[in-house]
């Protein structure tokens, strides 16, 4: 992965379709969503409430109560889910496409990778790396915490581990956590 | 009423105008109106005016439950695997009152919830799940398959 400067990043994003309005306005109402729902919805009396403003345009369909969630429960949601999961909801609907991409939190350990479908355990991929370099070169604005379980990692791709904490630590990033523990035994 | 003293009592008023009477040991649950009855407000009704009457009793009932420390660890666990056994409406109500009245680990239990009907299945599944409609034009459309072959190494091409 080569070098870039967060502008360039930001350029890049902005040709692969994510606009550069759009891109302030979902940082701009990620920090917005930060102030404490105490202070910021407690004296609204009647009518729509701020938590039921929906975050980019309006769904015609009532039904689909789960995207007129306010983003903060959302990134909730995709907190308690696999990695992989959590991707893959960015394909759902135009309105989560954003979702994933800005989620500021990024968790590769043993659960990340794992997925149970249809009854049968899927165990973690060789090309970990690859869906890592792809995630972080999708992902828009800060990633708060990143936790990475190095034992997924063949040590040939160590330098690709150097150049992703590089791109972390101009990224906002609070809470880093490497580990290793051994992967189990296939069977 | 307690027989010998009188506990203090926080009266919550729910959108559609139901007040609930609830004891201050629960109500302290309510991270986001707790200073509201702390701050010698007692008495005086607090409106809550985004919950339904239906969903406030629920999360009251949950609150109660979770302030009571004779129940034991099993019984609330059994207690809260049943209480999010509801309609994904109502259960996206609570997940909206928990955020409104900021309690945690109703937020959490609910979140949780949510996150494991999503686990595992496809985009498709998940769509029908909670009736997403897909709204990519086709150049969209060509970019999340081309994204998704990327991120699922050709796993899922079903997606």
């Amino acid at each position: 992965m080569k070098e870039e400067t967060c502008f360039e990043m930001e350029n890049k994003m902005c040709k692969m379709g994510w606009t550069e309005e759009f891109l302030h306005a979902s940082i701009l109402e990620r920090r917005h969503g930060e102030i404490p729902p105490s202070k910021e919805y407690l004296h609204v009396d009647g009518g729509i409430s701020p938590c039921l403003r929906p975050r980019t345009e309006v769904s015609e369909d009532m039904e689909d109560r789960i995207s007129n969630l306010p983003i903060e429960i959302i990134d909730l949601i995709l907190d308690y889910m696999p990695v992989r999961d959590a991707a893959r909801a960015s394909i759902l609907s135009r309105k989560w496409r954003y979702i994933w991409p800005m989620h500021p939190k990024l968790i590769f350990d043993e659960h990340s990778f794992r997925v149970i479908r249809h009854g049968s355990l899927i165990m973690p991929d060789n090309n970990i790396d690859k869906i890592i370099n792809i995630i972080l070169l999708q992902h828009m604005g800060p990633v708060v915490k990143f936790l990475l379980d190095l034992s997924y990692i063949n040590s040939a791709q160590y330098s690709d581990v150097d150049q992703w904490l590089f791109f972390l630590s101009r990224n906002c990033l609070e809470k880093l956590s490497l580990m290793y523990s051994k992967p189990k035994a296939k069977p | 009423m307690s027989s010998t003293e009188a506990k203090k009592m926080v009266v919550l008023k729910s959108f559609d105008g139901v007040t609930f009477e609830v004891e201050e040991s629960v109500a302290v649950q309510f991270e986001s109106i707790r200073h509201m009855f702390e701050d010698n407000l007692a008495g005086s009704v607090i409106p809550l005016s985004n919950i339904k009457s239906e969903i406030l009793s629920k999360v009251i009932d949950y609150c109660k439950r979770h302030a009571d420390d004779t129940t034991d660890e099993e019984d609330l666990k059994a207690f809260d695997a049943d209480f999010v056994k509801v309609e994904h409406g109502t259960l996206f109500d609570i997940i909206r009152a928990a955020n409104y009245l900021n309690i945690k680990s109703l937020l959490d239990l609910t979140c949780q919830t949510v996150a494991d009907m999503i686990k595992g299945k496809t985009p498709a599944e998940i769509r029908e799940l909670f009736n997403i409609s897909d709204e990519f034009t086709p150049e969209e459309e060509e970019e999340a398959s081309i994204i998704t072959r990327f991120i699922y190494m050709d796993r899922y091409a079903d997606c």
